[in-house]
């Protein structure tokens, strides 16, 4: 391919790919700008600025939102960490020691990624009324946790088993019990992928609808941002306006945690921290 | 069994007994994991699988009244429930030529960029659909299709076309195709994530033993880079069933499932949630369960095939 065509097809590449760039842009261009007007103005000039901008819609739903943080940070917080607590113990224990029935159990664990979610939503919301714990934020989390649990051992499990084994044996012979073994040698080293199942399991914890839905909604207080966000439409005269201040709100942390921590996420996805 | 013992101290081999013992540690860090898939998977599934055979509603919710297979033989004759099953397999093969073609055909566009400015602004541009909360995604394309003063009217209208105005949200021939539409152009997100990951791990000497050979462009997408991406294809193919089979956000959000949209699992719901009809609701679901189980048992099969 002489340089003229090569320049070409690399100009229509980009120029392709600039136009898809708009495309995927243009919703958060219009929920931003149109954050800044009341109904009037979105109605009368939907594309484009319009002045004064109005900073109050934001003040207007920036309360209700900070409670819908609130319970969320909460929620996914606590969901993540059992997740991981439980899961990196599993895996490790999987990976790095022997036992009778290692791989029996294994392939156990491995069955219930069969069991989906359609055939225990209704038993698990009966079970978790009957726990009492509807209502309160531990009926999101726990079966949360119990299904996100799986796919981060069965992803860590090759990763962890995959580390050399001659760190293991030097730290034995220094002395290290499992325990510290595991925290020198072996978390700093599975940083990246873990750090990977973790974003993931925090945005998917995040972005939960149906569950919480079922779960939370009978107590106003405990609604997560997924939630919060699908109630505004509830109101009668919908003011769009704070409406889109609150969607904008609501992507901030989220856009935040991501920006920051995009090396080490792409680094572990790259290395394999997503299999099947 | 004495002999036995003997003979296998005599390897150096402890008994059962006392090897369990010696790992229970391991055990001891399984617990949590166990006890958490018996408790909210393995006893939800079975006492689902069992309620699905009692007449159980709101009416009697806590005096089930045993009904055989009753549940079962009314969702044979449950056209909607069907229907519904329609409706999904459009969900599914749309979302399927979405990640699998354009998403796929834009990753390896990106890819081809390199390491050049261009390539690098790409790429961070399009991972920020991932970072949006899905639900801010979902309503802020139910303002798009809102009628009259949404932003699709509001093109139509500028652009003097009036008469192409409808109900997009609620209308049995628009509703299901705007669904569909939404999230256009379909790009980026994890999906693209993972497509590059499989990218980056095929060896450029194979393309340049391919490109001096005389392949051009188009041999080395479809004969290196497309095969090698079948792990990748696998994985996201696998996903995004377990997505579609189990998510209706949408259909909740826009049209609590008529106007053709409604799917299997939403069905389910809503006959547990709002008809209160909770045995039929779970026969419903374990048939789902039934259905997945064969076509994830097929899917294997076809794979350890496609494999060899």
């Amino acid at each position: 391919m002489n340089k003229t065509k090569k320049l070409l097809c690399r100009g229509g590449i980009i120029v392709f790919l600039a136009v898809i760039v708009v495309c995927t842009f243009f919703p958060y261009y219009f929920m931003i700008i149109s954050s800044f007007k009341n109904n009037v103005e979105i109605a009368a000039q939907p594309f484009w600025v319009t002045m004064p901008l109005r900073f109050e819609n934001y003040k207007d739903s920036a309360g209700m939102i900070l409670q819908y943080f609130k319970n969320s940070l909460i929620i996914s917080g606590i969901s993540v960490f059992l997740t991981s607590a439980i899961a990196v113990s599993s895996a490790y224990v999987f990976a790095r020691t022997s036992f009778p029935g290692k791989e029996f159990l294994y392939v156990f664990v491995l069955m219930f990624q069969m069991i989906p979610g359609v055939l225990t939503l209704i038993p698990q919301y009966v079970l978790v009324s009957d726990m009492k714990i509807i209502g309160t934020y531990w009926a999101a989390i726990f079966p949360f946790v119990t299904t996100a649990q799986i796919s981060f051992i069965v992803v860590l499990r090759p990763y962890i088993e995959s580390l050399p084994g001659d760190l293991f044996e030097a730290a034995k012979l220094d002395g290290a019990g499992g325990i510290k073994t595991f925290l020198y040698v072996a978390a700093p080293l599975i940083k990246p992928a873990l750090f990977t199942q973790v974003l993931l399991t925090f945005l998917n914890s995040w972005n939960d609808f149906i569950w919480p839905m079922l779960t939370l909604s009978s107590n106003k207080e405990l609604k997560t941002i997924t939630l919060g966000l699908y109630s505004f439409r509830d109101v009668q005269q919908v003011l769009y306006g704070p409406m889109f201040a609150g969607f904008v709100l609501a992507s901030v942390p989220m856009v935040i945690l991501f920006s920051l921590n995009m090396k080490t996420f792409i680094d572990g996805i790259t290395s394999g921290a997503v299999k099947s | 069994m004495n002999g036995k013992k003997t003979k296998a101290a005599a390897f150096g081999q402890k008994s059962l007994g006392k090897r369990i013992w010696k790992a229970r540690w391991s055990y001891a860090a399984l617990i949590p994991t166990f006890a958490f898939l018996f408790t909210f998977t393995l006893y939800p599934a079975l006492l689902g699988i069992y309620r699905s055979l009692f007449r159980w509603k709101t009416n009697n919710y806590f005096t089930p009244k045993f009904a055989g297979v009753d549940n079962y033989v009314r969702l044979l004759g449950d056209s909607d429930f069907w229907e519904s099953f329609g409706v999904l397999l459009v969900f599914i093969v749309w979302g399927f030529i979405n990640t699998f073609v354009i998403n796929f055909s834009t990753t390896y566009f990106i890819f081809r960029l390199k390491d050049t400015r261009a390539g690098r602004f790409f790429k961070k541009a399009f991972v920020v659909p991932m970072m949006i909360p899905a639900m801010v995604g979902t309503m802020y394309w139910s303002f798009f299709y809102k009628h009259d003063t949404g932003i699709l009217d509001a093109i139509l209208n500028y652009l003097g076309k009036e008469e192409w105005i409808h109900i997009w949200l609620a209308d049995n021939r628009f509703t299901l195709p705007a669904m569909l539409f939404k999230g256009f152009p379909w790009a980026g997100g994890f999906a693209m994530l993972i497509f590059l990951a499989g990218f980056l791990n095929v060896d450029t000497a194979l393309e340049e033993a391919m490109q001096i050979d005389g392949a051009n462009a188009w041999d080395v997408f479809t004969r290196l880079y497309l095969p090698l991406s079948i792990p990748q294809i696998k994985l996201l193919s696998v996903l995004g069933m377990i997505g579609g089979l189990q998510d209706y956000t949408v259909q909740i959000v826009y049209t609590q499932g008529r106007y053709h949209t409604m799917v299997p699992a939403y069905a389910m719901y809503q006959n547990a949630f709002e008809n209160g009809n909770y045995g039929y609701a779970t026969a419903q679901g374990t048939v789902l369960f039934l259905i997945i189980l064969i076509i994830t048992i097929l899917q294997q099969k076809y794979i350890k095939k496609a494999d060899e």
